[in-house]
């Protein structure tokens, strides 16, 4: 892999016994990593092994019971400041898209930023045509979110992450909910993201992906991290049966 | 790699074939008699139609019998009961002297019709209607005045029967012939159609006529003139829309909608000063008719609103090109919610401020409660809305909160200070989402502005009046239904949204609170509860609260149908996906951020029509507040006008036209709505 960016040292993200139950089921069995900034982070593992579950927890859209989640040195509890203050530097992109179907796609991407940041209108809507003619669709900001193709729809939501200006992003499978034709589309858009240096999280099955931008990845199941490592260890050289196993299935 | 992704080229697409156009023949055949079950449900359809028509035709055009002229005479009484002309002495001003109360009526219809008129232009309502959809209209409206003279016994009147029949066929030809001097035709077969649809109905009603065959149950004495000017205008309205139609610009020519409404306008305003209807002059039977103007008395202000409304247009259209539009449908918005109190409780009231003050009550007391409120909570929301006190705000709310609920019906404290005291806790609840800087300024200015304005309304609510009315209320008809329906629509909604809100909320107090209130309040009928509202409202109020018998009606049915408004917005609220949520928070906002900007607008238009409908019942059912003895337009139409000596009998007519009149305002509010869903509609695709 010919990834030239440089880690730094600094910990982004850090991951102590992270448990969390869903009534007596148990999703996430204590969840222990640190991610570096800059570094593209590639989760995989069967469907219910808490992958989802896991990058959930990093902006609190699940709560964890138990361990410690310590976000760009601010630790989430349930102090709601500290919550307001993580999720307005972490984006999020979900795999169906969750655009706000009343508003345009301009006004999709600008409202956070207008009323979070407090941005004045007019840099909002310029920063939001930036980032559009960054994914490839200004032509679009006047539509409504219905009107657009899913990869539309999905480039509009990494803008309308983008324009928060987060430090972190996270991907829970963004290309799941695609026709195959409009994969491709989006992870050119998160490809350009990972080589621009943004710290990132994916939850996806494109192993193509994994393969060509990704710095470490993890593979999951029942709750933990089974195996993690460089895509070449990880796709040549599987150490764990299960992620055998797992490979063989989907390769 | 390029941050750009390249469109590909999107191939041209080729257009769908044009429909050939087709007669109103084949039309027919393909819609109405497509096959033998159609046929029969069109003939079956069409008879029971007309002879329904026909009875209410009959009923409604047999003058002598029915008494329209009850409902022209006591329209007075209808619309607002108490603003009588200077001529009743109970109305009298300090020196005894009899005052004209009118006028007020027509201030406040004025103020409407303006602020309407700029509403419009400022929102671009109307837009442009084709010449072919406006003359379908015409036709539309001719046919239906046909069909219902012609539903009307004829024994008597063959002759103008007999000029219909060839009336519609001869306009039409004179019509055609024009159009082919002028140009392009289509002659012969025109003149076929016209014979063909023309011919039966002549013969048929000419044999049936011969026959002797008795078309009507209801005596009828109609006038001929009357009668047949109306079928000529009828066919008249056919033949010109017809012809107007057929070429083939008709479809893409279009007519502004504005200017339509502004030809019908100055016509009506015409009428009002041509049309003459039959009075009888007594109550014997048969007695020769008088006739008189129609709105005798109302000719001269409805003639200046009508006319007045189109330069006022005019100046609407100018005051657009200069102030921007967005600022324009604000400041609208305002007026709007400012002349609902303003027209109630200023133009409608007559307080005399200053003067007559409720017993006990102290000017200076009230402004200088006001000017607490606006600085001191005007600096608790400056603190609340600080960004680092983050859900302190609440907790402060719910302070405040607390010292309403515990002080209520224990202490003697001032109403108006209570009011005060929950506008300012849902104030510091809404603080911590503007922040600082110019957001929060505006936020505490709307504060300010909102805390100047209640105090105004209260000091004028308990100012006395010049108008010494008698009875219980001091205005009744179509103005009190009116004033209820507005009362409660607009005081229910936000109670109502706050209410579904608490249901679906995850606060437990809030939610137990709200699933309280809604069960409780949708347990008992609106009927006990306007009872209620005027034998328990003393008890439920502090002490020194003193209401008004309406104001307590208008609260009491806001509180009920708010409980049901409440069930509806919560439908819509259980329709949004849980993804909604995530995402705005992902973003950062704020749970109440969440609320105003993703999931109320959401969930409102998803409900758009279980609201209207809500709407409309809450509309018809403020005729229940003739159990308190409040006199509604129905009530006095089913009551009043017929126990008057002079109308007894009529109270057929009265019910008809207070049907008829309800009708009208229900109709346009679902016409209303289906325009709103079809706009908000755009983002739903």
């Amino acid at each position: 892999m010919t990834n030239e960016k440089t880690l730094s040292d600094n910990d982004m993200i850090v991951c102590e016994g992270v448990k969390k139950w869903f009534g007596d089921f148990q999703a996430l069995k204590g969840v222990t990593t640190t991610i570096k900034e800059r570094e593209v982070v590639v989760v995989i593992g069967p469907s219910g092994s808490g992958k989802s579950t896991f990058i959930r927890t990093i902006n609190r859209l699940e709560v964890h019971q138990e361990g410690r989640i310590v976000v760009d040195g601010t630790e989430l509890t349930s102090d709601l400041r500290n919550i307001e203050k993580i999720r307005s530097e972490v984006g999020m992109v979900f795999q169906q898209f969750n655009l706000f179907p009343h508003l345009t796609v301009l006004q999709n991407i600008t409202l956070a930023p207008m009323w979070v940041r407090k941005k004045p209108r007019e840099e909002a809507e310029n920063s939001a045509m930036a980032l559009l003619e960054r994914v490839g669709i200004p032509e679009q900001a006047a539509k409504f979110p219905g009107q657009l193709s899913g990869g539309q729809q999905q480039r509009v939501a990494i803008a309308r992450s983008l324009a928060m200006e987060p430090r972190i992003m996270l991907f829970d499978e963004p290309t799941s909910a695609l026709d195959p034709e409009m994969i491709k589309e989006v992870l050119d858009v998160m490809k350009e993201l990972a080589l621009s240096g943004m710290t990132m999280i994916v939850v996806t099955h494109e192993m193509g992906f994994a393969k060509e931008v990704a710095d470490r990845v993890l593979f999951f199941d029942y709750g933990d991290i089974v195996e993690e490592g460089t895509p070449e260890h990880f796709f040549t050289n599987p150490s764990h049966d299960r992620t055998k196993l797992f490979l063989s299935q989907i390769l | 790699m390029s941050g750009r992704i390249e469109l590909p080229e999107v191939p041209e697409l080729e257009l769908a074939p044009e429909k050939p156009p087709q007669g109103p023949v084949v039309w027919m055949q393909e819609n109405l008699f497509s096959s033998r079950g159609s046929t029969i449900l069109t003939l079956g359809g069409l008879i029971i139609a007309w002879v329904m028509v026909k009875g209410f035709a009959g009923f409604i055009f047999d003058w002598t019998s029915r008494r329209w002229d009850m409902i022209t005479l006591n329209m007075r009484l209808l619309m607002t009961q108490a603003y009588p002309a200077g001529d009743n002495p109970q109305i009298i001003d300090e020196a005894g002297v009899p005052i004209d109360q009118f006028h007020r009526i027509w201030i406040s219809l004025a103020i409407v019709v303006v602020l309407a008129i700029f509403s419009i232009v400022f929102w671009r309502v109307g837009g442009r209607l084709s010449r072919r959809k406006l003359a379908r209209v015409v036709i539309g409206i001719g046919v239906f005045i046909l069909f219902t003279f012609l539903g009307v016994p004829i024994i008597d009147y063959a002759l103008p029967f007999l000029l219909l029949a060839g009336g519609v066929g001869v306009l039409y030809i004179g019509f055609n012939a024009v159009r082919t001097a002028i140009g392009t035709s289509r002659l012969i077969p025109d003149l076929a159609m016209a014979v063909l649809v023309n011919l039966p109905i002549g013969v048929l009603l000419i044999a049936a006529g011969g026959a002797g065959v008795d078309f009507g149950g209801w005596e009828w004495q109609f006038s001929v003139k009357v009668h047949f000017w109306t079928i000529l205008a009828g066919a008249i309205l056919v033949g010109v829309g017809w012809v107007v139609q057929r070429d083939e610009g008709a479809k893409e020519e279009t007519i502004p909608t504005m200017g339509i409404i502004g030809v019908l306008m100055v016509a009506i305003a015409g009428l009002l000063w041509i049309i003459q209807v039959p009075v009888p002059s007594e109550l014997v039977v048969g007695a020769p008719k008088a006739w008189d103007g129609l709105a005798t008395s109302t000719k001269v202000p409805w003639t200046i609103i009508l006319l007045g409304a189109i330069p006022f247009y005019y100046l609407a259209v100018a005051v657009r090109r200069v102030v921007p539009e967005k600022t324009g449908r604000r400041v609208m918005a305002g007026l709007w919610m400012l002349s609902f109190p303003f027209l109630s409780m200023v133009v409608l009231r007559d307080p005399g401020f200053g003067e007559e003050f409720a017993p006990g009550f102290d000017l200076v007391q009230y402004l200088i409660i006001a000017v607490a409120f606006l600085v001191v909570g005007g600096a608790i929301i400056a603190v609340s809305a600080m960004p680092n006190i983050g859900e302190w705000s609440a907790a402060i709310s719910g302070v405040i909160g607390l010292a309403i609920i515990y002080t209520w019906g224990f202490t003697s404290m001032l109403f108006f200070v209570r009011f005060l005291l929950v506008v300012l806790m849902l104030f510091v609840l809404g603080a911590k989402t503007f922040g600082s800087g110019p957001a929060r300024n505006r936020y505490l200015m709307v504060y300010g502005v909102t805390m100047v304005l209640l105090t105004y309304f209260f000091i004028i609510a308990k100012g006395g009046s010049t108008v010494k009315v008698p009875g219980a209320s001091p205005f009744g008809g179509f103005l009190l239904t009116l004033v209820v329906f507005l009362g409660v629509t607009i005081l229910s909604f936000p109670l109502g949204v706050l209410l579904a809100l608490g249901r679906t909320s995850t606060m437990p107090i809030f939610r137990l609170m709200s699933v309280a209130y809604i069960e409780v309040v949708r347990a008992v009928p609106l009927i006990t509860w306007l009872i209620m509202s005027i034998i328990f409202l003393p008890f439920a109020l502090p002490l020194d609260a003193e209401l008004d018998r309406i104001l307590g009606v208008i609260l009491f049915y806001a509180g009920f149908s708010a409980a049901y408004l409440a069930e509806n917005v919560r439908g819509g609220l259980q329709a949004i996906r849980a993804g909604q949520k995530e995402a705005s928070k992902a973003l950062g906002m704020t749970t109440i951020q969440t609320m105003i900007f993703i999931v109320m607008p959401q969930a409102l238009r998803t409900v758009i029509p279980a609201l209207v409908g809500g709407a409309i019942a809450t509309f018809k059912d403020t005729s229940l507040v003739t159990i308190i003895s409040l006199f509604d337009f129905l009530h006095i139409s089913r009551f009043v006008i017929p126990n008057s000596t002079l109308g007894r009998a009529s109270v057929r007519t009265t019910l008809l036209f207070a049907a008829v009149f309800y009708w009208i305002f229900t109709f346009a509010m679902s016409r209303a709505s289906l325009r709103l869903e079809k706009k908000l509609g755009v983002g739903e695709r």
